[in-house]
């Protein structure tokens, strides 16, 4: 399979577009028409997250999905969750939020099946933009070829702290190049096997596969935790 | 080698001998010439090993690191002890059943008078005789000393029964546990002590069970047996209301002591004997169907987790320094799974389940003792307030009975140090009105920001696609059209906008209020970056001068933030009040010894209308709409850091100057 095949064909892909704002949707469509896409903004409510995915997959090629949809009652489930599921069934998803460390939060338990991830203006900043995100999503969903930065690799993490109010590790990558030289990251307790609890302890070392060739914090992924004692 | 290590010796020979039961007892021991008898259920010692083992000294056939029959590590030591304890009396019987041949007893008597009257040991013969016992009596051994040669204090019983705590399981219920009784008639109390061992210097007691069909309940108990607090099944588990625990019927008891030198002040058993138990034993102890399951509450076992939750709140969590419990759990094997190797329970559903209600058994008891607390602050504010009341009348009742000219002296004294007072009264709980408020606007400002970006989002996006368009139109003719000025009008407001937005915003992300490492650069080049839509609007310059190094502290990110942000703050109003042309701000920071030294300057008009000393005090502001909190709080978060701060009316660039030193973890 290549991408050179007609349906992938970027200029002629249709775009559905995910948002519970009706005047976010609006603005989203406008912007990628105007890029030259073609769009088709899904009105919802989605009772369920099967029921988006059938009607972003019947519906279009690829979607562009916010990550907030709960707000208008458009849906019970996030865009991150969305996503990760349209992953799961190789159909490409970019998802845009603005970033808050909080919702970064909410989005690290799915970040390895969000190929992409940026903020509405971003994606809308030029045709080349778009292109590129849309084509390196593609890549990873039907290709499994990941971008340098979206790599998984095998590597050690140090708890740095553990926070039992928010049930939070902090972990330590010292394999990253953290664009700010903070080579922390922060993910809940739930995204590390239940059996390996008992382990995460401050200066507890874990393997894990992590894209450590991310150029964000929002970028990173962290999967298939170990514990070799 | 005082007389209560040498009798805990003996009693570390029964635990090595895997024995249940080990009694001591004590007669007459209050004068020379009692006796003390140490027998025990344990494996007992055949002739060969009573000749080659039990009567050789400084060699023991013991290895400290290979477990006993019944998986104990020894505890004895090389046979020294032993020789003392034997020695405080003129003699020393043995009477011994093996576990290998439990119809014959061994007997050996040591009589010290004959050593004494020898020229060398070699000299006295050792007869370890045998005689057939009636019944197959189970094994054991009878060490009986007899005739010591000194009497035995209060003191030194005492030290035997902490040693014998030390070594006795804390739940009697354990059938492999090891449990020492002391016997001592003229030592009631000690007695007991070895008995209930510790479990009434408890201040709490957490029961909390799950009944056959899930349904769980807790209680906690203070030390009087007064209950505290109560709940059901729905209010330990408050999320998940309706489900039941998916386990079998159990017990969680937790006893949790206050650890420190004001509680044990006015009792009898002493702080460092309860610290040293709870060292020992301390954390929860698992039972399964009667058995103790290792690893769970070995010593320094933590697996609920206790110790992680202490550090977030030591006041309201036990440790397991602080606590001892037990889980007894009957299953019948139907629910729990020991691993084969013994190193613990598979860790299944029903593990998982069990650690859940755990802690939601204890997030419950730390709720319920945080909810007190506030109640008793509270509590202690109406009634401090109606003691003073109550005070002053008795201080009026009090003047009125003096004689006229003294009362009037001393009322009109006493009147002008009420009013002093009632002002500083009244100017505090404007203080607290402040605080209440500044923190309502806080909270209000945190919410709603997230709701006011997604509008300015679409704002900044559709003035983008307008523009786009347009050019798209006009072409080169959009420079010059009228379009351009108010597009980048509404890009620029916008964008003032986002950064007021992103401000408030930023100072309340929860990850910067935890106690970390915080690199202070770092921190010091995101408050610019954080102000820089208002700086750049505003028309400030704002350069630092930062020596060269990665200085750390130990603190909060949000600390650090306040702080600088506090002195942002203070410069833009100042710098209002008079023109300046071209306004600056400089950061400079220089390490001197292991501290970090920060200067904030301006060159606004400088401090004015404050006295210097007085603008770290809240309510004092220089400005007529000011909170006057914003220096006290700079003030109050240095100090918090372990540092100091100054200010200069006017500094080196004219303005005001602030000189902040605080300790450093490295560079």
């Amino acid at each position: 399979m290549l991408l050179t095949e007609e349906r992938y064909n970027i200029d002629t892909l249709l775009l559905s577009v995910v948002d519970d704002n009706q005047a976010n949707r609006l603005t989203m469509t406008s912007e990628l028409e105007y890029l030259g896409m073609t769009v088709r903004p899904l009105e919802g409510p989605f009772l369920s997250e099967d029921a988006a995915f059938a009607a972003v997959y019947s519906q279009s090629k690829a979607v562009i999905c916010d990550h907030h949809l709960s707000q208008q009652d458009y849906a019970s489930f996030s865009g991150a969750q969305l996503v990760a599921r349209c992953y799961r069934e190789k159909f490409p998803a970019v998802l845009v939020t603005r970033y808050s460390s909080d919702v970064i939060e909410e989005i690290r338990p799915f970040r390895h099946l969000i190929p992409a991830l940026l903020t509405p203006k971003d994606l809308t900043d030029s045709l080349d933009n778009l292109h590129r995100v849309l084509t390196t999503c593609m890549k990873e969903v039907f290709l499994g070829q990941f971008d340098s930065t979206r790599r998984p690799w095998q590597t050690l993490l140090r708890v740095e702290d553990v926070d039992q109010d928010s049930e939070s590790v902090f972990f330590i990558l010292p394999a990253w190049d953290a664009p700010d030289g903070d080579n922390a990251i922060k993910i809940p307790l739930s995204m590390i096997p239940n059996e390996l609890h008992q382990y995460v302890i401050p200066e507890a070392r874990f393997f894990a596969k992590v894209n450590i060739g991310a150029e964000r914090h929002e970028d990173i992924y962290i999967k298939d935790f170990e514990f070799r004692g | 080698m005082g007389f209560d290590q040498g009798i805990l010796e003996l009693v570390k020979n029964s635990y090595d001998a895997d024995a249940r039961r080990c009694v001591v007892e004590l007669l007459e021991v209050g004068q020379p010439g009692g006796t003390i008898k140490v027998s025990d259920d344990g494996a007992g010692m055949n002739g060969d090993q009573i000749i080659n083992g039990w009567l050789i000294l400084g060699e023991s056939r013991k290895s400290t690191t290979k477990l006993t029959k019944g998986g104990r590590y020894p505890a004895g030591n090389k046979g020294l002890g032993r020789l003392a304890a034997l020695r405080m009396g003129n003699c020393a019987d043995l009477k011994t059943v093996a576990d290998d041949s439990p119809d014959i007893q061994y007997q050996v008597r040591i009589d010290w008078d004959r050593f004494d009257e020898a020229q060398s040991v070699e000299d006295v013969d050792l007869d370890v005789t045998q005689e057939k016992t009636s019944d197959r009596s189970a094994s054991g051994t009878e060490i009986t000393i007899i005739g010591l040669r000194d009497r035995l204090t209060r003191v030194e019983v005492k030290r035997l029964a902490r040693g014998m705590l030390l070594l006795a399981d804390p739940f009697k219920e354990n059938p492999g546990g090891f449990q020492p009784i002391l016997r001592a008639e003229s030592f009631q109390d000690l007695e007991q002590l070895v008995e209930r061992r510790y479990f009434k210097e408890s201040e709490f007691h957490l029961r909390a069970e799950v009944t056959g069909n899930g349904e769980a309940s807790a209680v906690v108990i203070d030390y009087s047996g007064k209950i505290l607090y109560q709940a059901s099944h729905g209010a330990l588990r408050p999320k998940q209301n309706t489900v039941a625990y998916k386990l079998p019927s159990l017990q969680f008891d937790l006893w949790v002591f206050i650890i420190n030198q004001q509680t044990f002040a006015t009792r009898t058993t002493s702080l460092g004997a309860v610290r040293e138990w709870l060292s020992e034993f301390g954390g929860v102890h698992l039972y399964l169907n009667g058995i103790r399951v290792s690893p769970y509450g070995n010593q320094g076992d933590d697996w609920l987790n206790l110790n992680l939750a202490r550090v977030q709140h030591p006041e309201f969590r036990p440790g397991t320094n602080t606590s001892i419990g037990r889980i007894a759990i009957d299953d019948g094997g139907q629910y729990f799974v020991q691993k084969t190797d013994r190193s613990g329970i598979i860790e299944n559903e029903a593990f998982l389940e069990l650690k859940a209600f755990t802690k939601d058994a204890l997030d419950w008891m730390a709720r319920e003792r945080l909810r007190e607390a506030e109640y008793r602050r509270a509590n202690n504010r109406v009634e401090s307030t109606e003691k003073v009341r109550r005070e002053r009348e008795t201080v009026v009742a009090t003047l009125k009975a003096l004689p006229t000219p003294q009362q009037i002296v001393i009322q009109e004294s006493f009147q002008r140090y009420d009013q002093a007072r009632e002002s500083e009264a009244s100017a505090l709980r404007k203080d607290v009105l402040l605080y209440r408020t500044l923190g309502t606007v806080g909270i209000v400002a945190a919410v709603f920001a997230h709701e006011f970006n997604r509008p300015l989002d679409l704002i900044i996006r559709n003035a983008r696609l307008v523009e786009r368009i347009a050019r798209e139109l006009l072409k080169d003719e959009y420079e010059h059209s009228a379009l351009k000025e108010p597009t980048e009008l509404i890009f620029a407001q916008a964008a003032l906008m986002e950064g007021f937005q992103d401000l408030t915003l930023g100072f309340v992300e929860q990850d910067k209020r935890r106690n970390r490492r915080v690199d202070v650069y770092t921190v010091i080049k995101s408050v610019i970056k954080s102000f820089k839509p208002i700086l750049d609007e505003r028309h400030v310059k704002v350069s630092t001068q930062l020596r060269p190094g990665k200085p750390y502290l130990r603190g909060s990110a949000a600390a650090l933030e306040a702080v600088l942000a506090n002195f942002m703050v203070n410069s833009l109003r100042a710098f209002q009040e008079r023109q300046v042309g071209n306004r600056q701000i400089v950061i400079t920071a220089e390490f001197a010894d292991k501290r970090l030294v920060i200067r904030f300057m301006d060159n606004g008009p400088g401090i004015e209308s404050l006295g210097i000393k007085d603008i770290w005090s809240p309510g004092e502001s220089g400005y007529e709409r000011g909170t006057g909190l914003g220096l006290t709080i700079v003030r109050d978060t240095i100090r918090d850091l372990g540092g100091t701060v100054d200010a200069l009316a006017h500094g080196e660039l004219k303005g005001a100057e602030f000189i902040v030193s605080i300790p450093l973890l490295g560079f």
